[in-house]
């Protein structure tokens, strides 16, 4: 796809692509050309409005999430950093951040140790500010427990649907017309199954 | 390249910061992650028009960025450095997407038709005449990027909104000169017919 | 002669169809593993009439919501969903359409399990973004809005 010869001249004209003559010699040619004046004149106006519409510069939604996760992917990464660069081990010189580590230390060794085997949440971030969101692991439950508080409550006279999936191939399409607003998949059925808490509570 | 925007008087620079997270000072990278966060993030959200994946892939860009970070040399500015990484790590995905595209698997789905509105609806219906005015052509603005090719909106938004030269577009795309200015000719050529009316009266 | 000619080139083309047709399949995305997600409407006591019931999926549910939640003492799951964790796509648990999650992969975890990136929703918002690592045989319980008498959980337990 080539570009128009009488269009090229235009083009570097107006991102400043050309020499000191040559813009010259284009200037001159604008005062004698009204269809090329136009042209160029509703191409600067588009230059504008893009430029005032589309900013260098955004807010990036949940900002401290946004670096938060990052720190939590760096700090799976530090191993693999080591003997690569300069020692970071060198930091720990520093007595205040030798005793920082140890403090980050202790917190990952006793407050959240990861056993290898249980699951674990390493952040959450909740963008209504009236919910917090408390995380803790129940030996009880063999679980781990993600808490929502300060959450809307549903409202009573809602009903519920709930579906039977299985098939995942089958399941993914039937979000799709979930997510677009159809009516429920075929394949999901309103059954409900119910769990007690009977003798074998712990 | 874009050029890296000056640190304010005070604040700690660039280099220095790169030197102590090439120490593994996490810290430090996240100062280099808050400084150029809205910047990388308008990248990607520009070329591809979705909040959530823009806001993953600027994610992915300082990650790669980090892993990258020992074979930094400092031989261009920290953000020039940045912007290239996040530049190929948008444009792989946009490939990747154009591939999976070609074939019957949807990935076009889910979220995004679930999403719409729900972290970025609107606020403040009683906005002034003006703001409501720019939301209007901003939203126009946005749907025709939308509806260039991706190497359209590459360019556009290369020499637009980063103000790239030709020689620094066709460096980072790869393609030649020419190629750059054809791009550019014809998306220029199509928000034109798109927009013309908008920008028209706007002026 | 020309209805030979048309029967024969019939014949060709239902010979070649399923050949024409097999690559036009798409492949199976790759995956990290199966996640099994139940939501479930935990209650102060049980309503009358009601059986206990449990899932294969995780053994002695009942009993470990009950450690969980001990201001509960009765579980029902409203809906199921056994769904494919995809590797470099978006998977999501929609065992109900009022609360469901997006799961995305961000690789194998050390030790075991696969670390993924959560979002909670309910209709069109994110109720919580988090990053978990998920493993075998440790469900994760989310504790989410109350409704009517008690308060809705969406489990999620990565499957062996």
């Amino acid at each position: 796809m080539k570009t128009p010869p009488e269009d090229t001249e235009l083009l570097r004209w107006l991102d400043d692509e050309m020499t000191p003559l040559e813009r010259e010699r284009f200037a001159a040619r604008l005062t004698v050309e009204p269809a090329l004046r136009r042209e160029a004149e509703s191409l600067q106006a588009l230059r504008r409005t893009l430029r005032e519409h589309l900013p260098q510069e955004m807010a990036v939604p949940h900002a401290d999430f946004f670096n938060s996760q990052i720190q939590v992917r760096l700090a799976r990464e530090v191993p693999a950093r080591r003997g690569s660069g300069p020692s970071w081990l060198a930091y720990l010189r520093l007595p205040r951040l030798a005793a920082a580590a140890a403090l980050v230390l202790l917190a990952v060794l006793v407050l959240r140790p990861d056993s290898g085997v249980d699951s674990r949440v390493l952040a959450t971030y909740t963008p209504d500010p009236e919910v917090h969101a408390t995380t803790h692991f129940s030996e009880a439950a063999g679980a781990t427990v993600l808490l929502l508080d300060g959450l809307e409550e549903m409202p009573a006279e809602r009903p519920l649907v709930g579906f039977r999936q299985g098939a995942a191939d089958q399941q993914l399409f039937s979000v799709h017309q979930q997510n677009a607003g159809s009516a429920p998949p075929a394949t999901a059925k309103d059954e409900t199954a119910t769990l007690t808490a009977n003798a074998s509570r712990e | 390249m874009p050029v890296s925007s000056a640190p304010e008087p005070g604040e700690v620079p660039d280099h220095d910061l790169v030197r102590r997270s090439q120490a593994g000072d996490s810290r430090a990278f996240d100062l280099l992650v808050t400084r150029y966060r809205g910047r990388i993030y308008a990248m990607t959200y520009h070329m591809i028009q979705n909040e959530t994946e823009a806001w993953d892939l600027a994610q992915e860009a300082f990650i790669k960025a980090w892993r990258a970070l020992p074979r930094f040399k400092m031989d261009s500015a920290f953000y020039t450095w940045l912007y290239r990484i996040a530049h190929n790590v948008t444009y792989d995905w946009l490939r990747k997407k154009r591939i999976q595209g070609e074939g019957e698997f949807d990935d076009e789905r889910t979220e995004h038709r679930v999403a719409a509105g729900a972290e970025t609806a609107p606020r403040g219906a009683d906005a002034p005449d003006e703001a409501l005015r720019n939301a209007e052509l901003g939203g126009r603005i946005r749907a025709a990027m939308g509806q260039l090719s991706e190497d359209h909106r590459q360019v556009i938004v290369m020499r637009e909104i980063e103000g790239l030269s030709y020689e620094e577009i066709a460096a980072a795309v790869p393609c030649s000169l020419g190629t750059v200015m054809s791009r550019l000719f014809y998306a220029r050529k199509k928000l034109q017919e798109l927009l013309k009316d908008t920008y028209e009266n706007a002026a | 002669m020309k209805r030979l000619t048309a029967l024969c080139c019939l014949a060709c083309a239902a010979l070649m169809l399923p050949a024409a047709e097999a690559p036009r399949r798409p492949p199976d995305p790759a995956t990290e593993g199966k996640v099994w997600g139940a939501l479930v409407h935990a209650l102060p006591v049980a309503p009358p009439g009601s059986s206990p019931a449990d899932s294969p999926h995780v053994p002695n549910l009942a009993a470990r919501l009950a450690a969980a939640f001990p201001e509960s003492g009765h579980f029902e799951i409203l809906g199921e969903h056994l769904q494919d964790v995809f590797r470099e796509y978006e998977s999501w648990v929609v065992p109900s359409k009022d609360l469901f999650l997006k799961v995305d992969s961000k690789g194998p975890a050390p030790g075991g399990g696969v670390n993924l990136h959560l979002q909670f929703w309910r209709d069109q918002q994110v109720l919580v973004k988090t990053d978990a690592v998920l493993r075998p045989g440790s469900p994760l319980f989310i504790g989410g809005p109350r409704w009517r008498e008690g308060r809705l959980i969406f489990v999620l337990a990565l499957q062996p």
